[in-house]
């Protein structure tokens, strides 16, 4: 499924030497097959884009092993760089982006309020794992209508994603209403989304070869700023709705309101946003590298924070935040329940079965695996044999 | 070595052993899904079971050539594995194991050798061989060891943690949960709790041991079939799982299972979930069954 969805672009490798970032090839590794699979790039919709930031000397790949000795070469101070927003999660500065700002441009066209969001909530791999989509009608003309400009020098469009109409709930005070919408006693703690199903559907993922993937059931995704989570329930649209002021729209996303995240400003401030300029308002682009007009923006925005009621199946059940999030999904997983084998060889399980005095393990039965050895212990004798009898026919022709 | 000498060697062995037309097709299919530069296969699930479908890897170049009977995992493995590795997890991308590729390398090597009408060339080409044996001697050593470590078998139902409500006192799983009671390792652990007794066909003081645990008391576990054991799970009942979230971490809970065909992943209670360190945003959690406590309707969660 993935792979279809994704393709390999060569990024140009670079390693941190002394602080300072230098090209390097694969002469400079002891396993050239290992540098060459860092340098390749896996990545969706933005595939193009990381292969041109590439070739224009602004995005490169750290490879994970480390080089042959780099001494003498000279390089970039690595704090041009920044090596966090487009990089993994699990391995800071393993991708870098040549930047005057904190943060990459990138990071700040998919968040106008990176620079003053939390520094570990960034858009991170979603940027590469993010497929090739097509929208509905109803979906273009909500993304045409809502979408953000951001000024970086000049004007410039955010960077696209799906946008879906969000009202963010409170985590601790809505398990009845979640259960009610999904017809199971959900959290909302774990922090996944409750989708429409009008809304999934209206989205289609787009392979290499033009065909048309559905979005799975559930799938992975994240709003601004790294709040990421999976579809935990889907609901029918005509049920779930929420009235902003006099106009009543149907709600695509529930989600909570990211209190504990540090994430909240750049999810809700921008939502907000977005639904001021789809309700016809007049929104100003956003200076996305003026650390205190973006803070006084913020202050504006919630004073003026649209809030709606939300009614279920014909109820009014209460006031929430409601705003026009844009997210991003993640097709490297497979998200399909299936049997598999529980990957128990690594030691650690061993340890801590134990030290949990636990006699779990002695439980499965253990594979007779006495044929399996005998026949690779054979064939290892067969392949000697075979080796020494071409060792002779070689001394024969010499 | 070209793509165009590799078909051409290819191409020879398939005319010369056409008795291993399933080994030479799976060659082919490895050849040209191999990058380039970095010299991995990578295949995906169609491709990965016509591989599958060999039986026997040969050695040719011999009057009787060279044959090594084998099973799919030793030729194909998922990409999966070494996701975090790539920092994107490739689901459903599979490669050939390092047997395979070396029994593949000899082979064409043996190939050149038939090919090449020179004598230079074709003591090069010994010498290639040999070196071509020798590696794949170690690979063999290397293979035989993890054959040896990976004796046990446990499988379970693997799914996306969905967290729940503080007051769900059942673990809630996804339809194809029931699919696991048609497996052997599952019949050969779990245990059935018919009042005061135990039955496994498994080991019974790790039962015994394991469910007292959980707090199931019986008096004794009895040794049975696993037919019977089969007879007894087509019964009413409840499941009594063990849940674990994250192999190397370890974090392992159990409790009772409900089957909801509303849900893809695996409901675990808010409590739990925190003591298990899961949340929603795509951690997977494994449930695999221990016990079913016949005739019995019981709701529990806690961990070890």
């Amino acid at each position: 499924m993935s792979s279809k969805l994704y393709k390999h672009v060569r990024v140009k490798p670079v390693s941190i030497n002394d602080d300072y970032v230098v090209p390097v090839s694969h002469s400079d590794y002891t396993n050239s097959q290992s540098f060459y699979q860092s340098t390749r790039v896996y990545a969706g919709l933005f595939a193009n884009f990381v292969q041109l930031l590439s070739n224009k000397g602004r995005l490169f790949v750290v490879p994970k092993e480390e080089p042959k000795d780099l001494s003498g070469r000279e390089g970039i101070p690595v704090s041009k760089f920044d090596g966090v927003s487009l990089s993994s999660i699990n391995r800071p500065y393993s991708r870098l982006f040549l930047t005057s700002y904190p943060k990459s441009e990138i990071e700040m066209l998919a968040n106008p309020f990176a620079l003053v969001t939390d520094g570990s909530r960034c858009l991170h791999t979603f940027f590469y794992q993010m497929p090739m989509f097509k929208l509905n009608k109803q979906l273009v003309e909500l993304r045409n209508r809502s979408k953000l400009e951001v000024l970086i020098h000049r004007r410039f469009v955010e960077l696209p994603g799906v946008h879906g109409i969000t009202v963010f709930v409170d985590k601790d005070k809505a398990d009845a209403l979640i259960e009610q919408i999904s017809n199971l006693p959900l959290s909302l703690k774990g922090d996944g989304f409750l989708v429409s199903r009008q809304w999934i559907d209206g989205i289609k993922f787009l392979t290499y070869y033009g065909e048309e993937v559905p979005v799975p059931d559930p799938v992975k995704m994240a709003g601004a700023a790294r709040s990421k989570g999976i579809t935990i329930a889907r609901f029918e649209q005509n049920r779930v709705l929420v009235k902003v002021n006099d106009t009543v729209l149907p709600v695509h996303v529930i989600m909570n309101t990211q209190g504990k995240r540090l994430n909240k400003a750049a999810n809700i401030v921008m939502s907000a946003l977005r639904l001021q300029k789809y309700l016809g308002m007049d929104v100003e682009p956003i200076d996305a590298t003026d650390v205190e007009k973006l803070k006084s923006r913020i202050h504006e925005t919630l004073q003026r924070m649209q809030t709606g009621v939300l009614i279920v199946d014909g109820q009014e059940v209460g006031e929430v935040f409601v705003g026009i999030n844009k997210f991003y999904f993640d097709m490297t997983h497979n998200t399909l329940p299936r049997v598999s084998r529980l990957n128990i060889d690594y030691v650690q399980v061993e340890v801590l079965a134990n030290a949990l005095d636990l006699d779990l393990l002695d439980m499965f039965p253990r594979r007779d695996r006495t044929e399996q050895l005998q026949k690779l212990f054979n064939f290892a004798s067969q392949v000697n044999y075979l080796s020494k009898l071409k060792l002779v026919e070689r001394e024969a022709r010499l | 070595m070209t793509y165009r000498d590799k078909f051409y060697r290819l191409n020879h062995l398939k005319n010369k052993y056409p008795q291993y037309s399933q080994y030479w097709n799976a060659c082919e299919i490895v050849l040209l899904n191999t990058d380039s530069e970095a010299g991995i296969a990578t295949l995906n699930e169609s491709q990965a079971n016509e591989v599958s479908k060999v039986s026997t890897l040969p050695i040719v170049g011999t009057q009787n050539p060279v044959e090594l009977s084998v099973t799919p995992d030793m030729l194909v493995w998922k990409l999966d594995d070494m996701g975090y590795d790539l920092e994107i997890e490739l689901e459903d991308v599979y490669s050939v194991t390092a047997l395979f590729v070396e029994v593949m390398k000899a082979n064409l090597a043996q190939a050149f050798i038939e090919l090449t009408p020179f004598d230079v060339e074709r003591k090069r080409g010994l010498e290639v061989y040999s070196k071509i044996l020798n590696e794949l001697a170690a690979t063999i050593v290397q293979f035989a060891a993890k054959v040896y470590a990976s004796e046990r078998e446990i499988l379970g139902l693997r799914a996306k943690h969905m967290t729940m409500r503080e007051d769900v006192n059942d673990i809630l799983v996804p339809p194809e949960y029931a699919s696991l009671f048609d497996k052997y390792p599952v019949l050969k652990t779990i245990v059935v709790v018919d009042g005061n007794k135990g039955f496994t066909a498994g080991n019974v003081d790790a039962a015994k041991s394991v469910l007292e645990r959980m707090g199931i008391k019986v008096d004794r576990v009895i040794k049975v079939s696993i037919d019977r054991i089969k007879k007894e799970l087509s019964g009413s009942g409840t499941f009594v799982n063990v849940i674990i979230r994250h192999p190397i971490i370890g974090y392992i809970a159990y409790g009772t299972s409900r089957i909801r065909q509303e849900i893809h992943g695996i409901g675990v209670n808010a409590k739990i979930a925190n003591l298990l360190d899961g949340d929603d945003d795509g951690d997977f959690v494994e449930v695999t069954p221990i016990a079913f406590l016949k005739d019995k309707d019981a709701h529990f969660v806690g961990v070890f």
